[in-house]
């Protein structure tokens, strides 16, 4: 993953950053970086060195900067997006420099910014800095604020930067409309001076929820309480760029929360992490507690850090339904339903029909079953071992020894010998006196220790059902 | 002067014989003619036991087979005794034909009487007599039976047209109702899977005993809607019976179960109208009325001072006299009434009523068929609209709807039973579209018997549908 700054993306970026460039014409496009091998962009290196460790948003990019007169400017462009949700999910969006969600804005403490504001939507817009104190009349609440930008202006936001920590900006004209539709991003600063104790690997994630029928292409906006797609910087799992570190670094996540209605329970396997942060600011050491899974309620950005161990850990949601992309509430509930015979009395009425859910939800991924066109409904993500069957919230943190030098994706884990979960051995079964059978789980389950030797007289002649091996005293 | 009985028979009958005429056979070639000529279909009206044998092979032959509307209009025209009731009309006109053709029947009149007083011999009259104004008129009688009869023949043949017109509507209604029958227990079998697995679901104790309940109640509700389409059938079935005139041996016939591939448009509709006018036997029976009352009139307006009867006659009387001995009398009489009181107005005056009755009758009718040729123009026009909106659209739209469901449902967004919905609702889709293809059937036999003929005058109304493949 990328480091401060090789001399690779040094030189990229220097070409690009043609101070020549009028103020007029638009710095956004041109400097944004190309993709990557490992789905994302590499944060925006500031030239000249850099005080700070750049952020990396994975699946997004950081927004670019120039230095005018001592002044950060940035420009943003508020546009309509087709954006990808992952593989096989695409809708028609709106986002910011034709991102959703919009780019970091990544600066310092005690930076002077100044925001340009393209609006190219047909309805106006405007831009708050969510947990940024600035002046009143820079704060962007459409009508209170400031007059909204008009579709074709574009206005100019100036402050200084007084705080730092992990924030977030987004429209706050129609804010249900424009925010649900994806117009929003991260904004951090980063401490000025030495900083406090920089971590190895900083990450910025958004998070998300959409309402897209299934078979539709736009998400719908006025949709209040049956979301189905759930995102982490605009996108889904299998859609999701891991996260990566080295075994024993210090990682620093940075959770940001603009669902319109749902709070999210992050929860990392494989670590316990500390809640350093919160978008009002640090939380001193002696309050900061540990957490496996940290409550990111909406409107709310938490940070949270912890030391890298190895192995490949999720990162998700716990709350189940957001794990799922596109699950469908009215199916019924056929668990445990007898449906044999069902597949051809219902199939002479609708031909093509097959009977689902007896088992629960996991076969839909890989069935592949014929479903309608730019759909995701319930699929997961293939893994080393099997089909992953979850989607939605969900992403990879892989901790290694090493990394590959070119930042691209380091594979599934090897777990050293010992430590991989298998199906246990006829040895280790009989050594341990393990009871498969039903029968014999019963009576283990009873607290009676079940021994495997050869069928008792007794037993046999008392009626009981009896296996050739089972023994209980 | 007539002398002698031998001669005086001989001119009687000469002059029966001269007045002796029979055609019956005129009258029921030209009902044979008129009905085949609008139907393609023959009339039954046995006369002798060979062709009551011919038309029980006829109608056996066309039982055989799978019958079609057109088959079973045959069939009626064949053996329905109302119709042959109603033929026998015509028997009675032609009998009337034949009372006009001949002269009356002379009178003969013969008394005796005794003298009170004197030699015993009685006087004894004999006198023969004929109202010649009926000879004379005769052919203008014959002329006008002739013309009542052809009026029958029309009445009677526009019956036959009426039958086979309510055949082939009621033989499209069981085609229809065969076809509402699948579909009816296709239904019945999409509630029965629901309902199957409503209880397979309770049993895994998944849904509530209320959810299982109302899923049976629909399988419950369409068993009785077979059971009516059933009993439908059944009613459909004993109506073409009592068209077709059958019985006993003769019910075990079935209809073909589709309806006839229609030709790819409807024939040109302009001239409609006056092809009605000039095919409908009803209206020309009118105007033959027309004609024949206007005749009446014009007669009797040439003759009205002519007495009702002029009898001729001759008689002969011998009387017993008493110097020169018996005599015998003989000698002509005339008898006539004398247009004194009533000089014939009256009877102008009724038969100018009669006249002027069946003027406008026969403009009353002329009126109403030309609006019942276009009501059955833009009816068959909006029912053949409607029946191919059915095939065109709704039905591939609901073809459509199940798939996409099938769709959704692989992606669990919708239930099993909603995806058994919409095989409902497509399968009500198809009772639509049999009942839009019925009306069509039935509009356009409608528009046949407001036309009085065919609609095609060159095809066949449509071909079966077991013969399109031909």
């Amino acid at each position: 993953m990328p480091t401060a700054l090789t001399r690779r993306n040094f030189l990229a970026l220097a070409s690009g950053t043609a101070l020549a460039i009028p103020a007029a014409r638009l710095l956004a496009d041109e400097l944004l970086p190309p993709v990557t091998s490992d789905g994302s962009t590499r944060p925006f290196a500031p030239p000249n060195g850099s005080p700070y460790r750049p952020v990396i948003t994975p699946n997004g990019a950081t927004l670019p900067w120039k230095m005018v007169d001592g002044t950060k400017v940035f420009h943003l462009v508020a546009e309509p997006v087709t954006h990808e949700f992952a593989k096989g999910l695409v809708a028609e969006c709106w986002g910011y420099n034709g991102r959703v969600h919009g780019p970091t804005i990544e600066a310092v403490e005690g930076d002077q910014v100044r925001i340009y504001v393209t609006n190219r939507l047909k309805t106006p817009t405007t831009v708050h800095w969510h947990g940024v104190i600035v002046p009143s009349g820079m704060d962007g609440v459409g009508g209170l604020s400031q007059k909204a930008i008009q579709p074709g202006e574009t206005f100019k936001y100036e402050f200084t930067l007084h705080q730092h920590g992990t924030f977030m900006y987004h429209s706050h004209h129609d804010e249900m409309t424009q925010m649900q539709l994806g117009m929003i991003g991260m904004f951090l600063i980063h401490p000025s001076g030495p900083a406090r104790s920089a971590p190895d690997r900083d990450y910025a994630i958004m998070l998300s929820e959409w309402k897209i029928e299934v078979g539709a292409r736009r998400p719908d906006p006025n949709e209040m309480t049956d979301f189905n797609v759930f995102t982490m910087n605009g996108r889904s799992f299998p859609g999701t760029q891991p996260l990566v570190a080295k075994k024993g670094e210090r990682v620093r996540v940075r959770l940001g929360n603009l669902s319109s209605m749902s709070h999210h329970a992050i929860h990392l396997h494989g670590h316990d992490f500390k809640v350093i942060a919160t978008d009002g600011g640090e939380i001193p050491e002696s309050a900061q507690w540990t957490e496996t899974t940290v409550i990111v309620p909406t409107g709310c950005t938490r940070t949270i850090e912890f030391t890298a161990n190895e192995g490949d850990w999720v990162m998700h949601c716990h709350m189940l339904h957001h794990v799922m992309t596109q699950m469908g509430h009215t199916f019924g509930n056929m668990i445990g339903v007898n449906t044999q015979g069902l597949n051809e009395t219902i199939g002479q009425l609708v031909p093509g029909y097959m009977a689902m859910g007896q088992n629960g939800m996991a076969e839909m991924g890989p069935m592949g079953m014929p479903v309608p066109p730019n759909s995701l409904p319930m699929v997961g993500g293939v893994g080393p071992y099997d089909y992953i069957t979850m989607g939605g919230m969900f992403t990879i943190l892989k901790v290694r020894e090493s990394l590959p030098a070119d930042g691209s994706d380091p594979g599934w884990y090897q777990p050293p010998a010992g430590t991989l979960a298998s199906p246990a051995s006829e040895s280790d079964l009989r050594r341990d006196g393990i009871a498969v059978a039903a029968k014999e789980a019963q009576l283990e389950a009873r607290g009676q220790k079940v021994e495997l030797c050869a069928p008792s007289e007794s037993l046999a002649s008392a009626g009981e059902p009896v296996t050739a091996r089972v023994r209980v005293g | 002067m007539l002398r002698g009985s031998p001669v005086f028979l001989s001119v009687l009958l000469f002059l029966g014989a001269a007045g002796c005429t029979t055609r019956p056979s005129n009258a029921r070639a030209s009902l044979n003619r008129d009905v085949a000529s609008r139907t393609s279909l023959a009339v039954g009206w046995p006369q002798s036991a060979a062709d009551e044998d011919a038309l029980a092979a006829n109608v056996a032959h066309l039982l055989a087979r799978p019958l079609t509307p057109d088959s079973a209009a045959a069939i009626a025209l064949l053996e329905n005794r109302s119709l042959r009731a109603t033929f026998e009309e015509v028997g009675i006109s032609e009998a009337e034909l034949a009372a006009a053709s001949r002269l009356p029947n002379p009178a003969f009149r013969a008394s005796i009487r005794w003298p009170d007083a004197g030699p015993r011999t009685p006087n004894v009259e004999f006198g023969l007599g004929m109202d010649m104004l009926e000879a004379f008129l005769l052919p203008v009688r014959k002329h006008f039976a002739g013309e009542q009869l052809a009026a029958t023949e029309q009445r009677v043949s526009q019956e036959a047209l009426l039958l086979a017109a309510k055949t082939k509507t009621a033989a499209y209604t069981l085609i229809a109702r065969q076809q509402w029958l699948t579909r009816t227990r296709a239904i019945l079998d999409v509630n029965r899977a629901a309902a199957d697995l409503a209880q397979r679901q309770y049993d895994a104790g998944n849904i509530s005993r209320l959810d299982l309940l109302r899923q049976q109640a629909t399988v419950q509700q369409a068993n009785l809607d077979v059971q009516q389409v059933t009993t439908a059938v059944a009613q459909d079935r004993e109506r073409l019976n009592r068209l077709m005139g059958l019985s006993d041996d003769q019910l075990g016939w079935t209809m073909i179960e589709d309806f006839p591939v229609a030709t790819a448009a409807d024939p040109p509709i302009d001239q409609l109208e006056h092809a009605a006018l000039t095919q409908r036997l009803d209206l020309s029976a009118a105007q033959l009325r027309v004609k024949l009352t206007a005749s009446a009139l014009e007669l009797k307006r040439k003759t009205r001072l002519l007495p009702a009867s002029v009898d001729l006659g001759i008689d002969t009387e011998r009387q017993p006299d008493g110097t020169a001995g018996p005599t015998q009398v003989t000698g002509p009489n005339i008898s006539l009434a004398l247009p004194v009181f009533d000089q014939g107005q009256p009877e102008i005056a009724r038969l100018t009523a009669q006249y002027h009755r069946a003027q406008d009758e026969y403009e009353a009718l002329a009126t109403n068929i030309r609006s019942e040729v276009r009501e059955g123009e833009a009816a068959l026009l909006s029912a053949r609209a409607v029946a191919a909106s059915y095939d065109k659209v709704i039905l591939p739209q609901r073809r459509a709807i199940v798939q996409e469901t099938l769709l959704q449902y692989n992606a669990m967004q919708r239930s099993n039973y909603e995806l058994l919905d919409a095989r409902r609702e497509a399968l009500e889709a198809e009772r639509g579209r049999i009942d839009a293809w019925r009306d069509y059937w039935i509009a356009r036999t409608n528009l046949e018997r407001a036309l009085g003929g065919r609609l095609d005058a060159s095809a066949p109304a449509g071909i079966p549908a077991a013969d399109a493949a031909h």
